[in-house]
């Protein structure tokens, strides 16, 4: 394997393990409160959190230049104040990544918070447990196996996000040139096919092995659960 | 060969089911479009070229517009295609090799030319960047002055888009790619770069003369000296069996490359074939 393509991998892994822990605590919360509080507008929110499932990454990836690009109306804000910049780093392709894994983070959270019964946390509740302390000692134990699968889902969803991240942030070796775009750059020229399998093997393998992680923590979760 | 006609037999259907043919009480055998492969970024011009062949009584032609190195892949596995029109003499180049397309029928359908653009409201106006026309660039040019500590070149990536070889190799020539080789954006496409520029997130950008030609939001700073060890060309070829099923597409190839068609390209933004 070439240095180029380990590059590649590296920065697929860093990219993604950051897009997840970011966005972990927002998805939790989010979950958390549309898996247990009922408001006007509930169907909006629901809606606003699956778009990046449903929109063409493309667009997801414009969306994201407009608004968080140099020029763009969060973007400029985030410049002058903190002297931040998504704009071509690999910052903004961990935002395009945590933000396209957002939906499949949220829905498995989401599944594991009503899965809990409610009672458990209304008799924290009686015996004088804070909203707070029933969330920490009660909720977020009992969600754990879906916060796992979540995390885990949204973790290899970033290690193959294209679309977005080509569109908001390009691909500049080492910056942002993750894995699925080194494997597209690869094909796009004659002769490039025998790298590009190669990588290719490798997106296949770290899927197929975040998804195992995945499988055996719920399995765990759930025997521990019953026992 | 079977394989082909029955792909071939399958798009068509495709096609009918998508309204394209829908009316047509005709056979559908005697109807079958001719189909064009053609490079993503002329659109345009093809679009407004066959409705003219249309008019002027040509046979129906579909297009499929895609990248080329996408669209030569497929020609390659045999794709139904009848004429493909490549933004990459280099892909052309490796078909042939390939006899996935017929050697005899290559010819040019078009030239272009790189330029450096930057964005039109750009508050960045020194007296040189307002010059009309924009001036030839050397050595000389402030280039890395205009890029700013942070600020990047947007440009297609020169690894592999064919706007991005062409572009590192202006700028190679002028001596200025050193400078900003470190700088650049490298896009997936020439057209994002051109985004780029257009909504002011890079200071400069290198794009080809038709893509600045179409954005508003974007003006040509300066030009570069043209090529002509490596001109920027569209090769246009006859896909490997197409003559024979298709008579017509060979005569839409001819007709493609009259140089009455010199009219449409130019409004375009695009440059007659064997001009400069």
């Amino acid at each position: 394997m070439s240095p180029e393509e380990w590059q590649a991998i590296s920065l697929s892994l860093r990219v993604a393990l950051v897009a997840t822990l970011c966005s972990l605590p927002i998805g939790i919360a989010v979950a958390h409160w549309l898996a247990r509080h009922e408001f006007r507008g509930k169907w909006l929110v629901d809606g606003l959190v699956h778009m990046p499932l449903v929109l063409p990454p493309v667009v997801t990836g414009y969306v994201l230049l407009l608004t968080f690009g140099n020029q763009g109306l969060v973007g400029q804000w985030l410049n002058e104040v903190f002297g931040w910049s998504f704009a071509f780093s690999w910052t903004g392709a961990a935002l395009a990544s945590a933000v396209m894994g957002f939906p499949l983070m949220v829905r498995a959270i989401r599944l594991g918070v009503e899965a809990i019964d409610p009672r458990i946390e209304q008799a924290a509740a009686t015996l004088g447990a804070s909203t707070a302390r029933v969330f920490i000692t009660i909720t977020l134990p009992l969600a754990l196996p879906g916060i796992a699968a979540g995390a885990i889902l949204a973790f290899a969803k970033s290690l193959g996000e294209f679309g977005a991240t080509i569109t908001f942030v390009s691909s500049i070796p080492g910056q942002t040139e993750t894995l699925p775009a080194a494997i597209y750059a690869l094909l796009q020229v004659p002769g490039g096919d025998a790298a590009a399998m190669r990588l290719t093997l490798w997106a296949v393998a770290l899927a197929l092995l975040a998804l195992a992680v995945s499988e055996w923590l719920t399995a765990r979760m759930k025997k521990r659960m019953r026992g | 060969m079977s394989r082909r006609v029955s792909l071939g037999r399958l798009l068509s259907a495709s096609l009918l089911v998508l309204g394209l043919g829908a009316g047509d009480s005709v056979a559908a055998d005697e109807k079958e479009p001719i189909v064009v492969f053609a490079a993503a970024s002329l659109r345009n011009v093809l679009d407004a070229m066959l409705s003219d062949w249309h008019d002027a009584g040509g046979e129906r032609a579909v297009v499929s517009y895609a990248g080329t190195s996408a669209l030569a892949r497929q020609i390659e596995q045999g794709a139904p295609a009848h004429l493909l029109i490549s933004a990459d003499d280099q892909w052309m180049q490796y078909l042939v090799a390939a006899g996935a397309v017929q050697a005899g029928s290559v010819g040019v359908f078009a030239r272009n030319r790189v330029v450096l653009i930057a964005p039109a409201n750009s508050i960045n106006n020194t007296a040189m960047q307002q010059a009309e026309p924009p001036p030839v660039l050397d050595a000389d040019f402030p280039l890395a002055q205009l890029l700013g500590s942070r600020g990047r070149l947007a440009m297609a990536n020169p690894a592999h888009v064919p706007a991005g070889r062409y572009g590192k190799a202006a700028l190679e020539r002028v001596g200025l790619f050193g400078a900003v080789n470190s700088a650049l954006t490298r896009s997936a496409n020439v057209r994002l770069a051109l985004a780029l520029v257009a909504r002011g997130e890079c200071p400069v950008g290198v794009v080809y003369a038709s893509d600045a030609h179409v954005e508003p939001a974007v003006r040509v700073i300066g030009r570069f000296e043209s090529n002509e060890a490596a001109p920027v060309i569209y090769p246009v070829a006859l896909v490997k069996d197409a003559g024979r099923d298709r008579p017509g597409a060979a005569r839409l190839l001819k007709w493609l490359l009259e140089p009455a068609r010199g009219e449409q390209l130019q409004w375009h933004g695009l440059l007659v074939p064997g001009s400069g």
